[in-house]
């Protein structure tokens, strides 16, 4: 990062490969759709390439990346709300399943279904991106407190709705 | 308790594990990435915030609170002295004034007192008369 601070573009092409699997598994699981990807992606990148001068090689150079790539993902979200007209809002339905026995890899979109936004977005930094709660608080603009208790809460909230889930399920099997 | 914390332990367990796998670098969507950085104009030193911005900021704030210092600790000037007024007696009027104009004067304005009180005296006997009458 401090070639590319000089302004080597060549040596931003080696961060860029580095990051590119990252940021694709980061905007798919937060909600980002395929088409769009590229776009942020790019978009990250060129931020990241024009805040190189204040990257602090003492700090660890992913939490620093995500934060720019977070940011560029929410003004994303903000320009492209998904709206529904009131009148077809009760057509919407709610496909997602429970996940069965067997089925981890389901969890992250079960969870995605069944938490807000935020609470997943915690949860995917922490057990995804296999971040600190210290990391996530300097990311999301939080105390590393109060990172830990919306972590507590949106554990509690999907164990709560994958034992409901589990119950539906059992009780769907009897009948 | 322990049933809760084994649950939650599970559950951390089940998070982790089912965190999809990294898949390789796509050298496609790199290129068009670094194609696109070489293609936009550098930025100017002078609209980047971290390099000018925020010292020129800071100088700014620092000369505030410096000029603020200063006003607040500036030795305080003594209130300039009235210029004494000379004490005139009525003795030094005469020195001050022609005697002949000063007795012209008083002339003129007992002849306006007497000509005033002369007037109100014939305005507050017509509306007294005119009550009663």
């Amino acid at each position: 990062m401090q070639a590319v601070a000089t302004g080597d573009a060549n040596a931003f092409r080696v961060v860029a490969e580095a990051l590119e699997p990252r940021l694709e598994r980061f905007f798919s699981q937060l909600g980002v759709p395929h088409a769009d990807r590229d776009d942020l992606y790019q978009d990250t990148c060129l931020r990241l390439y024009r805040a190189a001068g204040a990257y602090d090689p003492r700090r660890p150079f992913l939490p620093w990346a995500l934060t720019v790539a977070r940011r560029v993902m929410l003004n994303w979200h903000r320009a492209h709300k998904p709206t529904v007209a009131l009148e077809e809002a009760d057509g919407v339905s709610d496909n997602q399943r429970a996940p069965g026995a067997g089925a981890e890899a389901d969890i992250w979109p079960f969870a995605r279904a069944r938490l807000t936004s935020a609470a997943y977005e915690l949860l995917w930094l922490c057990y995804g991106e296999d971040f600190e709660p210290s990391e996530i608080a300097a990311m999301t603009g939080r105390t590393a407190v109060h990172v830990r208790v919306l972590l507590h809460r949106a554990r509690a909230a999907l164990a709560s709705a994958l034992e409901k889930a589990g119950e539906t399920d059992t009780l769907k099997k009897r009948r | 308790m322990r049933k809760k914390s084994n649950s939650a332990t599970a559950l951390e367990a089940a998070l982790r594990q089912a965190v999809p796998s990294l898949r390789s670098a796509d050298p496609a969507r790199v290129s068009k990435a670094c194609a696109r950085i070489a293609a936009t104009p550098p930025v100017s030193p002078l609209h980047l915030p971290q390099t000018f911005i925020k010292p020129l900021l800071r100088v700014a704030a620092c000369c505030a609170l410096l000029l603020g210092i200063a006003v607040l600790l500036r030795p305080r000037q003594p209130a300039e002295t009235v210029p004494n007024l000379p004490s005139v007696t009525l003795n030094d009027f005469t020195a001050l004034m022609p005697k002949q104009a000063f007795e012209n004067s008083l002339a003129s304005e007992a002849a306006n007192l007497a000509t005033d009180l002369a007037d109100l005296t014939a305005a507050l006997n017509e509306r007294s008369l005119s009550i009663l009458f």
